[in-house]
Parts: C-alpha cells; structure tokens; sequence
C-alpha cells in the first residue's frame, strides 16, 4: 500500500495504479478524454495533467504510477489554464456540429469543453473536411470529429482482438480509418461507438433518430446469449431506439456486443403477432383471446379424455422469462397431469448437466465469467466462445493479454486461434479423442494428481479404457502432430491452475456431452474443482428455464423428452410450443415437420409467426422480452430482472398471463393475479442451486465419429453460430441483418477447386437427409474436407441435413455438394 | 524476400529475448517493410495481408504504421523519381514555381506518377543542399540553381531516361 | 339615529343616489373596453411574444436543423421534434410541432436556438373552436413565417429583440468565430 495525498485529501492505495486511479477510487474527478480502465495507459489527451508537490513538471495522471508521500493536486488556477490550453488546441480541428451531431448531450468533449474551454480559439482553424464515411452497416465514421484519443483503435486490438481500425497517415490529416479505407468490416460490436469521447463513431440504425436529452433510459438484461449483460436501452415514446453498455453496468461491466447493441429491433419485426390465430380450413383466421382459448381448452379436454394426459407435451423456451416457464410447467403438471416438458436445453445445457452429474454429482452447472483472469493455462476445445458469449470470450482475451497461455484446440480459424499462443488444428469433432489422447499421455507421464485420483471412482476402468488412445493413433484421428500431443498435454498438466471451456448447444453439431464426459474425466485427473470446468448455457434464459423444471423428470418413468416428442411420430396428440421454433433451429427438421403435422393440437405461442407457426393449429401472440417483467438466469447462475420497456403491439400477452388464462378456460383455478405471485411461488418451490459437491467419478468415454465422410458424401458439414445471430431470433433484426442476413457455406479453397465452386456462387448441398441451396464462399478459414455453416436462417434451412444425436455423441454430418448453373 | 519466410526472431535479433511476444512482432515491422518495398518498389496490399496473417498482427495496426512513414508508399512509383525541395531556402527562391512547370509538363500532381510508371513527382522537406536552392533531385542526383534554363534541362533529363 | 339618517334611511335616498350613477355612466358615459371580435386593437406591442413561427432563410428554406435544444429548454415541454436520415445522410427534419395550448410563451425556445431558427410573432389572436388547429405542425410554423415575417420585418424583429446565436457565431460555416464578435464588442 502506499500512501500519498490527493487533493488534501490523505489515501492509500495499492501499489503500481496510476494517479488517476487512486484519485477516481477516492471520489476525485480528473478530466480525461483517452483513458479508459480496460485499456492500457496511452496519455494522449493531456487533460488529465496534475500538479504534484517539489515536481517542476506536470504529470499526465492517467500514465504516471503513485509514489509514496506524492502530494498531488488536481485542481489549480495553473492546471485549469493548461487544460484550457490543451482543449484549444482539440477544438482547432473539431467543428461545431453538435446541433446535427447525435453525440451532443452526452459528450465527453462537449462537458470538458464547457467546463475548462474558453470560447476564444487563438490559432486559425485548421478543420479536415472529409464527408461522413457511411459505407458500412451499422457504424458511420466522421473523421472530422474525431480528436485523435486512440481510444477506438485500441479498444478494437487491445481490448476486443479485432484490431479493425488504425490511426492512418500522421500529423494533422491523420485519421482512423479501417486499413486502406476500405469500408470497416469487423465484429460490429459497437464498442468504439460507446468509448468514442466525441461524435466520430456512430450507430448507424440511431442516426438522427433522437437527440439524447428526449431518450428515456432504462436498464434490462440482454436477451440473446447467457452472458447476461446488461443493456441500456433508450427509449422515447414508447419506441426502444438504441442499447448500449454502461461503464460498470451489470455483469458485462458495460461490454456488449453486437447483438446487444443492434440486434433488439427484432420486437419491432415485421410479422410480429398481433392477434390469435386459428386455423380454419388450412388458413388461418383472426380470432379473439375468448375464441382462440376455448379452441385449446376444448381440444385438450377432448384428447385428455380419449388418449390420456401422457398424450399431451410441452416446450419451454429459453427465450421467456421464468415466470413465463414456471407458468408452463405449472400449467402441464397441474391442469394436464403430464410431465412431458423439454426445452432447447436438450441439445446442449441439459446434455452438460447430465454428463456433470455423472462426474460431480452437481445438479445444476454454472460458469463464473471472470474465471479465466489469473488461469495460467486456458484450454478452448473446439468452440468459438468470443462468438457465443463474447463478453465471456472478452475475458479469455484479457486472461491472454495478462500472461495466461491459451491453447485452443479447433477444426476452424477463429478470434480465438488468432490470439491463442498454441493452435492445434483439430479434425472437427474429434474433442473425445484428442481429451482422451492428452489424459493417456498424462496418465503414462506420471503427471497426475495421485491423491485425489486414487480416491476417485472408477479409475481403473478408465485407466484401461484410455489404452487405445496412444499418441501415434489419436494424432491420425485428430490430424495433430504427436509433439504437439504431447507438450500440449504437459503444459496443461504442469500449469499451476487451468480452465478448460466449451460450448454445447443445438447450433453446433461438433460436441456432446461425451466431450463434456470427457473434459471432466481431465478435470477430475488433474484433481481441479468443478470451476476449472466452463461451459455457459447457451441462451439468456436457459439456466432458468432448466431450473424452472422444463426438463424430463429424472425421478419419473416414461416421460417423453424433446426427442420422443419431436422425432417420434404417434408418441403425442398434442403439443403446446412456448416461444420456440423447433423447425428452424432444431436439427433434422423433415423429421421434426413431419411428426408436428401428424399432430391432433399444436399451439405455438411466439411473438412472431415462426416457421414452426406457420403449422399450428392455433398461434398465440406474446409479448416479447421488453414488453413484459420477469427474471432471466444467465449462465452464470445469477437472477437479473428484466423490465417491461415498451408495450406490447397488439393483443399479444406475456406467455404466463396466456397460461394462466388458457388454465381458467379450462375450468383449473390458478391462484395467481400478477407476476408478483408466479415470483413467489417460484421461490416457494424452486430449492436453490447446489454449487460444490465432493463427488468424482470417471466415466469411460470412447471417441466416435459422426456420420465419416464417404465417397457418396465426401465432405463433413460442421455447424457453429455466426457472431451476429444467436438462435433464429435476431434473424429478426433488421439492423443485425445489413451485416449477415442469409445463411452462407464456407468452404475451404482445395475443396472448392476439386468441386468446381467459385466465390458467392450457389451450391446444392445434399446429406442422407435432405437437400439445401446455399451461396458459397470460398475461405481458407475452414480445413480442407470440411464445410462450414450456421443454422440461424430459417430460409437457409440448414437443419434439413442435419441429425440429433441421442446419445450425446458429436454428430457432423456428411454431405455431398454440387455447384449450381445458371 | 517472401513474407511467407520472414523470421521474427533473426529480424529482430538479440532484443527479442527481452520483450514479449507481441512486441517483437511489431518490432520487425518497419524492417519488413523495408524489405518488401526493396523487392516491390512499394508495399502491395496483398503482400500486407500476407504479412498481417504471419505475425497475426491486423492489418490495420501495419497500415497504420506503415502509413505514419513517408518512406513507404502504396502504390507503384515510377523509374523516376523527382523530388522537389520545399525547404525554406528552396521556397524563398521559388520552389513553387520549380513544382508547377513540372506539375503542368507532365500533367500530374506532386505525390503522383504517370500512367506509364515512368516518373514520380514528390516534394520534401529539405536536401541539404540549400546553397543550390532552389534543388530538386531525380533518383540520386541533385540538381541545383534551377532557372528557366536549368527546368528545361531537368525536364529534358527526365524524359530522356523514359525513352 | 338622528333624524336626517332616518328620513335618509325610509326614503331610500342612499339607494337612489346609486341608481343615479349607474344611469348616468351606462348610458351616457362610452365604454373604457373594446367589443373585442368587432373592434379589434390597431397596435401590437413592438417584441410582444405570440403565435410560434419557424423561420426561413433568403432561400426560402427551413432554417432549423432539428437539433432539439429549443425541446430540452422549454420549460412546459410542448416542443417534440422527429428527424431522420435524410438521402444524402444529412439530417432531416421531419416533423416539427408545437402543442401551442401548452405554451407559457417564455421565449427559452429562441433563446436556445443556434440558427435563430424559431421565432415568437407578435401575433397572438388565434384563439378557434377546435383545439387540432391550436397544435402547430411544421408546415403552419413555415406558413406563419411567410405571414407574420414576410420580407424586412423579420430580419428586423430578429435585430431589435433577439440577438440570435447564429449571428454571433457567423453562420454555420463559420461558427465558432464567436470570439470575434466578442472583440468586436471590445473595441
């Protein structure tokens, strides 16, 4: 600790924070314009200078560390003519738009130019007159604007790894400038648009939409992944106009990402349900809430009464709040009497949880997205974490920046290889082998942690089971050479702590809950805790809706689960959908179209008419995330309330309010008025999360491939999520879909050679399970043998290939493709 | 020099061992640079790119630096290359005058070539030379005390190369 | 009680007196007010706050750019401005209205404004059976203008009672020269 006085005001703080630190934790002000706490100290705004006792110069502040007995003060006639100076010499270039600048009334520059300027300029303006860049989507570049601070740039390379613009040129006509001045093509995350201290960087759906003094704002939690950060939305009149990130602001810390801050314009969509809707004759037919009501609750009672109440399932959705899937489960159990509930978790989440239990005897797994800081050894296995949680990822990337090594093991060049310090170019799916091949390698390296593994169940079966997996065979199952096998594996068994992290969900087809098997079998090896493992549920609210109970009861028999009730024709009569489209994101959707079409009743309860909609029986309108109150659980384990922003378009409801109703029309009391009395009742029933257990087992995990590829089909389809869709509902967003708006196949240059494809022309892509079109474009990202795609689009139908993988085995897909004429 | 068999740690020698990792990449930027513009003549936009994957550094950050030199151009540069001084003992004696005539000759604007690569017109600084003022060089040789006889020398000089 | 009050009092002298006046001045005095829809005043007070005009420069063009500072000043928020992109991505703006019924005519709006682009008229007799046309879009704002302030009247309203920012900042190429009026001033 050291001690100094600011201010004469006496502090301690620790040793090695800089001046301006110390100050801003003391409560201190000290103007800047280019310092920013996630990004290094660069002192090129000169505003921050402070006078310190026996020192016959000023210091900059934000660059200069504390020394013990330093007496600094912030705040002289001397310090205030200096800034003076130095904000002169700012505005010299800086035009006085701020009446057409979007930035005006909350600028940085605009409050320290009114608080130190002078409206005197000595020196002869000096203004660049280059037009608005509004090339790209969504960020609009004024370089006129800009006053040079870096902080956009480096917030780019330092702090998001993408490193998109650079300050080009020098001097007085420097600009930042995407390389070349091409248009700026980057993660669209938005970041520079926030930490920008003037109006050069600026969101583009925002422009001149509203002036920052007629926004109201509001905080509510981001509804795309399960990081849960939180969003900042300004509103006025009743219409969300634009998100952003606070400093500081929730568990993001005021990071977002792209989908964030563009992507919550899919409530204003364009087939945003407004009524009910009955299907009458094949069509469908506006109805009213009495109408549509007393259709379901008559045909439920009629199928209850002739097939039995097993005859009926539901699906959650991590979409809707807790509330909304409490409502369902209470709903299902006590007016139905059936347990057939699942959500989208059962593709991922649920497979984790599962395969956690089994290792750790936990019930409920969640992440901590600070764990990667301080780790000294990170491991990515074969997921793009910087892709579906990007602010988890920013922390990895951060870990990186501090010291810690990554390794990340991948079949795809992605952010995450870019910055790794070790990149084992993997065959896609084979995660089970190379974990295996590591823990043989460790096993007969002796480096293991004895103590805790002799205590450990089921070692010596696992101890045998691993006795295939020599290097030699498992570097020919996943193309990694044996030396790299082998010092991967000891650096990850040597490091003093680790982290190994992967994603599993519906989107990405490379990973099952034999690799989280697997990963714990590692974990467990190496005698690490349960937190040395990190896989984040995938969506906002896919914690909550597991916890809420949208699951198949492990207690229970015969309980049908997402599986029995989609890909089993004749297993149900009716199906009630809340807030999901299992035709577009979930896999092998002929099949799941098929069994939706054999059905007596289904009712899809969505904010839009979804593709899977567009086959229900009856469609109920709900509300959407910002137009209803509730709790989301991120991945983190943590509840955050969201608010009703804007109300709802239509008649559309929250879903608890549409259950709770429907349970009235079928003649079952519900007591419970307002949402107040759902969140009551949830923490009546719902026990808390255990987080540790003593529990360890190990789970023998054989590598098996997917579907191999053949001569009929010689290439491996492997699905993963794109940076600016998450699910099929930011397909929604219009401002989310300037960036991508269709599904593409990436494929590798060889491979596009041998077959006869050229860049952006179309393909015909054909699995044993169906055929798509899809427009190439020629990579050289992905590896020769494979092709890539996301399953986002709904006109892509890129489900259509591919199949669900029971059992929790990786399940790429083998296809074939053909360029298309014409 | 192919970027593709630059080696950072021979580049960059012994001051590799005590910086880190990142910085050692950026440290051999301006070598590279060099060394492509020895083998291009300028700093080709794919051969950028090419370095930008090898160091893993985005092109952007290589842009910039390589855009703050003026030593590095990126655009082809002709045979020629004449640089007029603009230094202030050039100026006082009608440096302009000297870029003008030349501008209006050839039909380009200083900073550019002609369609035909043969010469780049270019202003600096100073030469050193300004006992000669007012100066301008083609390539490496210094041509003094331009007047009006002197210009048409120089113009002459310069196109009897582009044949 | 004397006798004179008395006799004052049964005689209802008092109330007589008065009845007097009042017939003296009702129908022999003018009247001090004006039959206002028939009689209208000739005068308007020179910088009287009225009707809300928005001004059009020599162009004929709106001069206000949509920045909004007249809505964040005004104290009873009856100002709401909508813009938007424009096709050459300049600002637009769309709407521009004022519910005048709200208005406490306190003249912050023209203070604010950096392009002297709102104006109070000296008009103020608008008073109609509907309260619709008592909320003014753009449009009657402009129409206003051409009535109120056609040709010299405006330029010099503007000089006499509003010292408009966008004077002093030398137009919006040149704002910021601020600091020469200022010295101006000095000498």
């Amino acid at each position: 600790m050291v001690e100094l006085t600011i201010d004469g005001k006496k502090v301690s703080v620790e040793d090695g924070i800089t001046i301006l630190k110390a100050a801003q934790m003391n409560g201190i002000k000290i103007p800047n314009m280019c310092y920013d706490k996630r990004l290094r100290p660069y002192g090129a705004c000169r505003l921050c200078v402070v006078e310190a006792e026996k020192q016959p110069r000023l210091l900059a502040s934000c660059s200069t560390p504390v020394a013990p007995g330093m007496v600094i003060l912030t705040d002289t006639p001397k310090l205030r003519k200096v800034r003076q100076t130095v904000l002169e010499l700012m505005l010299i270039h800086h035009p006085l738009d701020c009446p057409i600048c979007d930035k005006a009334g909350e600028c940085d520059l605009q409050d320290v130019a009114y608080e130190y300027g002078k409206p005197e300029g000595r020196f002869i303006r000096h203004r660049k007159a280059m037009p608005p860049d509004v090339r790209g989507p969504l960020v609009e570049l004024t370089a006129n604007r800009c006053i040079l601070c870096g902080k956009c740039v480096r917030i780019c390379s330092e702090h998001q790894g993408r490193g998109a613009l650079g300050l080009i040129g020098r001097g007085f006509p420097t600009v930042v400038q995407p390389a070349f001045g091409e248009i700026l093509e980057c993660d669209y995350c938005g970041q520079c648009i926030d930490i920008c201290p003037t109006g050069a960087l600026l969101s583009k759906p925002f422009k001149f939409q509203a002036r920052a003094w007629f926004l109201e704002e509001k905080d509510t939690i981001c509804p795309f992944c399960g990081c849960g950060c939180t969003l900042t939305l300004g509103t006025r009149e009743g219409n969300v106009l634009r998100s952003r990130g606070k400093e500081d602001n929730g568990r993001s810390e005021g990071n977002l990402c792209g989908r964030g801050r563009f992507g919550f314009d899919y409530i204003y969509s364009d087939n945003r349900l407004k009524t009910p809707l009955i299907r009458k004759n094949g069509a469908f037919v506006q109805a009213t809430w009495d109408e549509a009501l007393m259709h379901i609750s008559d045909s439920l009672k009629y199928i209850i009464n002739s097939y039995g109440k097993d005859s009926v399932g539901a699906i959650g959705s991590h979409r809707c709040t807790n509330e909304d899937n409490f409502m369902l489960r209470k709903f299902m159990v006590s007016v139905i009497g059936s347990h057939n509930m699942d959500s989208s978790a059962a593709f991922g989440y649920s497979k984790v949880q599962k395969a956690l239990d089994m290792a750790f005897g936990l019930k409920t797994h969640s992440i901590n997205m600070k764990s990667p800081l301080g780790k000294d050894v990170i491991f990515i296995l074969e997921s793009d974490i910087s892709i579906t949680h990007p602010v988890f990822g920013l922390n990895i990337l951060q870990a990186k920046r501090e010291g810690s090594q990554l390794i990340v093991a991948d079949s795809r060049d992605t952010k995450l290889t870019r910055h790794s310090s070790n990149y084992l170019k993997m065959r896609q799916g084979t995660s089970v082998a190379l974990l295996n091949g590591m823990m043989k390698i460790i096993l007969d390296k002796g480096l293991f942690n004895r103590e805790i593994v002799s205590k450990t169940q089921g070692f010596t079966e696992f101890e045998t089971s691993l006795a295939e997996y020599t290097p030699g065979k498992v570097s020919k199952m996943t193309g990694i050479s044996e030396e790299e096998l082998v010092s991967t594996a000891e650096t990850i068994a040597k490091a003093k702590n680790r982290m190994i992290s992967l994603t599993v969900s519906a989107t990405e087809n490379t990973k099952g809950m034999d690799t989280v098997l697997a990963a714990s079998n590692l974990v467990i090896l190496l005698g690490e805790d349960i937190d040395a493992l990190q896989i984040p549920a995938e969506y906002a609210n896919t914690y909550g809706t597991y916890k809420m109970g949208i699951r198949p009861d492990a207690g229970k028999t015969d309980v049908k689960d997402i599986f029995d009730m989609l890909y089993e024709t004749n297993s149900l009569n009716a199906l009630y959908i809340m807030g999901e489209d299992p035709v577009s994101t979930f896999p092998y959707n002929s099949k799941i179209m098929r069994t939706l079409k054999s059905l007596e009743l289904l009712v899809v309860q969505d904010i839009a008419l979804t593709e899977t909609a567009k086959l229900a029986h009856v469609v109920l309108p709900a509300s959407s995330w910002a137009e209803k109150d509730g709790t989301f659980v991120n991945a983190e384990g943590i509840e955050q309330k969201i608010h009703r922003i804007v109300d709802a378009p239509g008649q559309s409801l929250p879903d608890w309010q549409i259950l709770r109703n429907l349970s009235l029309s079928m003649g079952k009391e519900i007591a419970i008025r307002n949402i107040e009395g759902v969140s009551e009742e949830i923490k009546k029933t719902i026990r808390e999360d255990q987080k540790t257990s003593d529990k360890r087992v190990f789970n023998t995990v054989s590598y098996s491939a997917g579907e191999e590829p053949d001569m009929e089909y010689p290439l491996s389809l492997v699905t993963r999520d794109v940076l600016q869709h998450s699910g099929s509902m930011s397909t929604r967003s219009k401002a989310l879909d300037l960036v991508v708006s269709e599904a593409f196949l990436e494929i590798n240059e060889d491979d596009a050679r041998k077959f006869g494809i050229s860049d952006n022309s179309h393909v015909k892509i054909t699995s044993r399970r169906g055929t798509i079109y899809l427009k190439a474009k020629v990579t050289d990202t992905v590896q020769p043998g494979t092709v890539f795609t996301s399953m986002h689009f709904p006109h892509g139908r890129v489900n259509a290939l591919t199949y669900p993988s029971e059992n929790g085995a990786a399940g790429t897909d083998a296809v074939k493709i053909e360029s298309v004429k014409g | 020099m192919r970027v593709e068999d630059l080696d950072v740690n021979e580049m960059i020698g012994d001051v590799g061992k005590i910086i880190c990792e990142h910085d050692r990449k950026k440290g051999v930027l301006i070598h590279a640079f060099q060394k492509i513009q020895q083998d291009y003549g300028y700093l080709p936009g794919e051969v950028l790119m090419t370095l930008s994957k090898k160091l893993s550094l985005p092109l952007a950050e290589i842009y910039s630096v390589a855009s703050f030199y003026k030593q590095f151009h990126f655009s082809p540069r002709g045979k020629k290359v004449v640089r007029v001084c603009m230094g202030t003992a050039c100026h006082v004696r009608g440096a302009k005058n000297v870029l003008n005539a030349l501008e209006d000759e050839f039909g380009i604007k200083q900073g550019e070539t002609t369609d035909d690569l043969a010469m780049t017109l270019e202003t600096v600084g100073c030469v050193g030379c300004c006992g000669l003022a007012p100066v301008a060089t083609i390539n490496e040789d210094v041509v003094g005390d331009i007047g009006k006889k002197k210009l048409e020398l120089l113009v002459k000089a310069i196109k009897e190369e582009e044949k | 009680m004397t006798t004179g009050k008395f006799i004052r009092t049964i005689f209802f002298i008092e109330m007589l007196k008065g009845m007097a006046f009042t017939l003296k001045t009702f129908f022999f005095t003018p009247p001090v007010t004006r039959r206002y829809p028939k009689k209208v005043r000739v005068y308007s007070q020179p910088g009287f706050r009225g009707l809300h005009a928005l001004a059009k420069n020599e162009e004929g063009k709106m001069k206000c750019v949509g920045c909004g500072l007249c809505g964040a000043y005004c104290p009873s928020q009856c100002i709401y401005i909508y813009t938007t992109e424009g096709e050459d991505h300049n600002k637009v703006v769309d709407r521009y209205e004022i519910e005048t019924p709200r208005c406490i005519y306190c003249g912050f709006c023209v203070e604010a404004c950096p392009f002297g682009a709102i104006t109070l008229s000296e008009h103020y007799e608008y008073s109609t059976y509907s309260r619709d046309s008592l909320y003014m879009t753009k449009e009657n704002l402009l129409d206003n203008w051409d009535k109120y302030f056609a040709g010299e009247k405006g330029k010099r309203y503007f000089k006499d009672f509003w010292r408009p920012k966008s004077e002093d900042f030398n137009g919006y190429e040149n704002q910021a020269m601020f600091n020469k009026v200022k010295i101006k001033g000095k000498e």
